[in-house]
């Protein structure tokens, strides 16, 4: 059984101009121990997935009309409220973007740790210092006595962005999201807080689901990935496989987006046109507007993931087989 | 000489900071300290940095739209700083800057037409026949006459930032200063962006100035590329040279912080320990002995100059020879 099954997962937003779906039924799963990247362009349903599988999607005006989000056995789509505030923070964490908005402003930043501690453990003040300051240590704040007491705009970025972190691992969850935890940082900024999650990863056994468009940090850290597009997930594996070999015309085209470090290129390869808006997904396979390979098939009907070999699925009817074994 | 179009000499600018009672200076942030370099025409030269390093302080000073504190920027063998607002105008015509964000370059009750069509009103173009003119240039930057009639919350960021580029190659200028003119955009974009802007240099012979801090897109772009640290220039160097041999620390910690999106090389990472110091209380010397690994006593005490280390390969380091030994 692994450690998060989320199955079919369909939201809806209501807006003036009526509801709109921009998940289409979402599957994945996560391991004990497991770095996950779900990767993929502005507006492919990333976050709203992260923020649903701890029903935090509420707050933004969503809500889940179908499937499933097993985490530990247990289905969270049946618990109460205040049942999933026991689990937030405890047992899944969340890591946002921004580390300039998602600490208190007034507050001392060591405070703000413990308060995390004491909403789910039962300590007092001196012993949840203790452990604030000992978390502090580990995520290699120097002088964290210090940096206690201080307010977050007297913290730089980096620095704010380890506060973070260590608020979201100070109960030992069993699994952190992480959305876009570097992008608004700078490059070397960025190093030291990828080889941090590296060092944690090994320290803390949480697994991992790891946001973000930056192929780089995913290539970097995660075990296993999974690329969006409009709402579904079109291609699933292995991170070496991914990588090594992408079958989905949207992987491989997104892979060759990336400027090349070792070699003067020409031209860039590009995908043609934009990512298309919720509201407007083309019917049938939603990337065939901007794909070389269309087909008939794919104008008037969606592939589903399909596992082509070993642990890698794929959504694109260019890989399935029919029942004699031939590629259509 | 005569193929040099921009020439920038010592180019300083320090911003003051007011405060007390009577709002008297108390202090100077030095966003850009002493900077030369040339720009030959049909050049591409990269500038890039971490957030805070002047590089955008540099495109502005360039542009006469900031007064500098010291120092000169001529172009095309005039000094811009003597000129008058109606000469600056029209000089104007033949230096154009494309900033990062698409998204603000635009007057929201606008449509694209008439954001376009503006330019030609404001410099006094009359002899022009402004439609055919806007949908000549929408036609050159890859988008529909039927685009004109949108408003910019109609249009996508790559398209927004297209109708950015084709107003900047409206009055024929001959150098472009780009500001992180793809940093707002995803991947797939960016390189549909990336490929135009060079289509763009080659058909209309432009000059460009590229600021940013991906160093991959630097890499991709650039022939010339300098590497600013706290308002300085630390390297200058062809691509090559600094890519296979860069000879400032700074320049190598960068290097080693792009995650390459290959999951067999991850990096072992050597981050850089420290965040960069505050512009305003500046450390005395070499401004990055601070986070070196290299640092000695004599990198505290004196400023190293922008010394020739190879034909063409300037770096500001007391220890360059050093280095340049361990790579040979």
């Amino acid at each position: 059984m692994s450690l998060l099954e989320v199955n079919g997962l369909k939201l809806r937003f209501h807006s003036l101009d009526g509801p709109v779906e921009p998940l289409n039924g979402i599957n994945f799963q996560l391991e004990k121990g497991e770095v996950l990247g779900l990767v993929g362009e502005t507006g492919c349903g990333k976050s709203i997935t992260a923020k649903s599988v701890i029903k935090l999607i509420s707050y933004s005006g969503g809500e889940i009309i179908n499937g499933s989000i097993i985490f530990d056995h247990e289905d969270l789509l049946n618990k109460s409220e205040k049942e999933m505030q026991k689990i937030r923070g405890a047992k899944i964490s969340l890591i946002s973007q921004d580390p300039m908005t998602s600490l208190d402003p007034v507050y001392r930043v060591g405070d703000q740790i413990i308060e995390a501690i004491q909403v789910h453990k039962k300590l007092n003040y001196k012993e949840a210092k203790k452990k604030a300051v000992e978390l502090m240590r580990l995520m290699g704040i120097p002088l964290p006595e210090k940096v206690f007491y201080q307010y977050p705009h007297e913290l730089s970025g980096g620095m704010k962005q380890r506060i973070v972190i260590a608020i979201a691992l100070s109960c030992d969850p069993a699994l952190v999201i992480a959305d876009e935890p570097t992008t608004a940082l700078d490059v070397t900024i960025q190093a030291q807080i990828i080889d941090l999650f590296s060092k944690l990863k090994e320290q803390f056994q949480s697994a991992f689901l790891l946001i973000t468009h930056d192929l780089g940090v995913v290539a970097q850290m995660c075990d296993s990935v999974a690329i969006m597009y409009a709402g579904n997930i079109v291609e699933k594996g292995p991170v070496r496989k991914i990588f090594h070999s992408p079958k989905h015309p949207y992987t491989k085209g997104l892979l060759q987006c990336i400027p090349k470090m070792d070699r003067k290129q020409k031209k860039l390869n590009a995908i043609p046109g934009t990512v298309p808006h919720p509201r407007n997904f083309p019917t049938g396979c939603r990337f065939y507007p901007r794909c070389q390979h269309t087909m008939k098939k794919c104008l008037s009907q969606q592939p589903g993931l399909f596992e082509i070999d070993d642990e890698r699925f794929v959504a694109c009817f260019r890989y399935f087989k029919n029942s004699d074994g031939e590629q259509e | 000489m005569n193929d040099t179009i921009l020439n920038v000499k010592n180019l300083t600018k320090f911003f003051p900071i007011m405060g007390g009672v009577i709002r008297h200076k108390i202090g100077e942030v030095k966003a850009v300290n002493n900077i030369s370099f040339n720009l030959k025409k049909g050049d591409t030269i990269g500038i890039v940095g971490e957030s805070g390093c002047g590089k955008s302080t540099v495109a502005r000073l360039i542009l006469n739209l900031i007064k500098p504190t010291g120092g000169e920027v001529i172009f095309q063998g005039q000094n811009i700083f003597s000129f008058s607002r109606g000469e600056m105008r029209k000089i104007r015509k033949k230096m154009q800057m494309i900033f990062q964000d698409p998204y603000s370059a635009f007057d929201p009750r606008f449509t694209a037409f008439e954001s376009l069509s503006e330019i030609f009103v404001i410099q006094k173009m009359e002899n022009v026949n402004i439609k055919e003119e806007v949908f000549r240039l929408l036609k050159i930057v890859g988008l529909k006459p039927e685009h004109s009639d949108y408003y910019p919350y109609e249009l996508s960021g790559g398209q927004k930032q297209r109708i950015v580029i084709a107003r900047a190659i409206a009055l024929n200028p001959e150098l472009i200063i780009l500001d992180e003119p793809t940093s707002a955009l995803d991947v797939s974009v960016q390189s549909q962006i990336l490929n135009l802007l060079q289509d763009m240099q080659h058909k209309f012979d432009l000059t460009y100035l590229f600021i940013s801090h991906d160093l991959s897109v630097i890499n991709y772009f650039c022939d010339k590329i300098m590497v600013m640290y706290l308002g300085k220039i630390v390297e200058k160097a062809s691509r090559e040279d600094l890519f296979q041999k860069p000879l400032h620390p700074y320049t190598k910690a960068l290097i080693s912080s792009i995650f390459t999106p290959d999951p067999d090389k991850r990096l072992i990472i050597v981050p850089l320990e420290g965040d960069v110091p505050s512009p305003i209380h500046l450390p005395s010397g070499c401004v990055f002995h601070t986070r070196c690994k290299f640092a000695s006593k004599i990198c505290c005490e004196e400023e190293p100059e922008l010394a020739n280390a190879t034909q063409g390969h300037y770096v500001a380091c007391h220890h360059f020879k050093k280095i340049q030994k361990k790579q040979n």
